[in-house]
């Protein structure tokens, strides 16, 4: 019992130790969270392209030959891109460097109430001009695409819109198909009761608390009890802290989403399963998953509540792909990416893209 | 007076009836959805009594033993198996439906307030979100012009170089 007390006691002393030794980032009216700032996303990276605060990234290539097809990773809206590159042992950006493949990134940024864009502006004009600026930059014809939740949408879509330019297609975790059996967000985001425009009026743009939360309240226990009783019986831990603050980091650190493509992509796709079923247009063009003809993988977390497997899984039902792989973990949303557990998974993930990336080359850029 | 009375209470009745009646609000649901949810509640409750009972028997038998590592893995896992129930429980549309009501009302008085500040200041000749909102929106609609111009030029000029040649 006296064991007990003084663990529990060493643990506090962690605790307040780690706290103490790093700054915190004041909360806004965006995200009213007090966030450690503890460095993530670690990997060097140049910004080769910009268009109204969405930014194209180039991670400085980490082997002496890459394969002569680049690899772009569409994020989601949501959230920021460094979960992918969370610190140097868990980097996926740095395990696919190291596997030789040339990755570039298009973060989003964070919306205000000036940037009223729909999915027409982000998949036509932001994601097709930046697809094109990385065809130019790096000499090519086509570039594989990976889309990691809400960007795995983004790069379906755009797969099917202009198949010539996408060689490979990687769906991470991703959300596309909205069947009544999938649950989750599905099931919360319901249209008999669920109006996205309500959120946008009131503010202007979808604040990224209001995501967080929303995340947060399909796990309810977990994410506002269980979490934190976990973090401080696990505190005398070596290591532990820093990753359990650099989730909290990313979790409370969002962006704010433009109104019109939420608007877009719940009503759209959440609430009337339009990818799926072809009824989605981009601009007048209508977007039919058909056409997505090049080999396609999905790499899906069996234990995922956001994107639930069915998600994205379903999705290879509808595409005119013949060659279509499956990757999968027994993790949540974010331990694809941040897991001991996936770290096998991406060795399989790369070599199955390596062979579909062409040779390796050197180049001058 | 009688008659009035008894109509009064009728009224009364029907109005507290309606009130608590959870498809006054949520009457988009049907029936069986109703049943599910009542259902899901049940088996919510049976589910946490179960898992509560089995883990205080589990508990006294650790305790008994005084392995503190043991008691403190017993603990994990009954989170564990307590947030999975939840999660579960989560699904239900009547949930949802609870919850994405609650979020319309905090949503809707916000919007309220807001539409005040804004006859406010408009009254008195500042711009608001709405205008910001009404420029931002003009802003894409040139950028989408400008864009597909762009293109159908860019289209055009490499037409003639592939006629030229």
């Amino acid at each position: 019992m006296i064991g007990e007390y003084l663990r529990n006691t060493r643990r506090l002393l962690k605790l307040s130790e780690w706290l103490l030794k790093h700054d915190f980032i004041l909360p806004d009216e965006d995200r009213p969270y007090f966030i450690p700032n503890i460095e993530t996303g670690q990997t060097e990276k140049v910004e080769i392209f910009s268009d109204n605060g969405v930014k194209l990234y180039r991670y400085i290539p980490r082997t002496e030959k890459q394969y002569e097809i680049p690899l772009v990773i569409v994020y989601a809206l949501i959230n920021k891109p460094y979960i992918l590159d969370l610190y140097p042992e868990r980097s996926v950006v740095r395990r696919l460097l190291d596997a030789g493949f040339d990755v570039y990134l298009i973060k989003w940024g964070d919306a205000t109430i000036a940037d009223q864009f729909g999915l027409d502006e982000y998949i036509d004009i932001f994601l097709h001009d930046f697809i094109e600026e990385v065809k130019d930059y790096a000499n090519v014809n086509s570039v594989s695409l990976l889309g990691y939740c809400m960007g795995g949408g983004f790069a379906a879509i755009y797969s099917a819109l202009y198949p010539e330019n996408v060689k490979n297609l990687l769906l991470m975790a991703a959300t596309l198909y909205f069947g009544e059996d999938v649950g989750g967000l599905v099931a919360l985001s319901d249209k008999r009761f669920f109006n996205p425009e309500d959120v946008t009026s009131t503010f202007g743009y979808v604040p990224a608390w209001f995501l967080a939360e929303r995340f947060k309240i399909l796990r309810p226990l977990e994410n506002y009890v269980t979490k934190y009783v976990n973090m401080f019986l696990n505190a005398d831990k070596e290591g532990f802290l820093d990753l359990f603050f650099r989730m909290e980091k990313w979790i409370h650190d969002g962006v704010n989403v433009a109104p019109y493509a939420y608007i877009d992509y719940v009503k759209k796709l959440y609430q009337n399963n339009a990818l799926c079923e072809g009824k989605l247009f981009i601009n007048g063009k209508r977007v039919d998953p058909k056409k997505i003809t090049m080999p396609v993988a999905v790499i899906i977390g069996k234990r995922d509540h956001l994107a639930p497997p069915k998600n994205t899984l379903s999705f290879l039902d509808y595409v005119g792909s013949k060659e279509k792989a499956i990757f999968e973990a027994d993790v949540g949303h974010v331990g694809l990416v941040v897991s001991g557990k996936a770290v096998k998974l991406w060795d399989d993930v790369a070599k199955w893209l390596g062979e579909r990336s062409g040779k390796k080359i050197k180049r001058e850029i | 007076m009688l008659n009035e009375i008894a109509k009064t209470f009728e009224a009364v009745n029907d109005f507290i009836r309606t009130l608590f009646d959870p498809t006054t609000y949520l009457g988009d649901l049907s029936p069986k959805e109703f049943e599910e949810f009542y259902n899901d509640i049940v088996n919510c409750f049976f589910k946490v009594s179960f898992l509560n009972a089995e883990t205080y028997l589990k508990a006294i038998t650790e305790m008994q033993r005084g392995d503190t590592e043991s008691i403190l893995n017993l603990y994990l896992n009954y989170i564990s198996n307590l947030e999975d129930i939840f999660a579960d429980l989560m699904d239900n549309p009547v949930i949802a439906a609870y919850l994405s009501q609650l979020n319309k009302l905090y949503l809707r008085s916000l919007h309220f307030i807001q539409n005040l500040n804004n006859a406010f200041f408009h009254s008195i000749g500042l711009a608001t979100r709405k205008d910001i909102v009404a420029l931002s929106e003009a802003y894409v609609d040139l950028k989408g012009d400008i864009k597909r111009e762009t293109r159908r030029i860019l289209r055009e000029i490499k037409k003639l170089q592939e006629g030229s040649k």
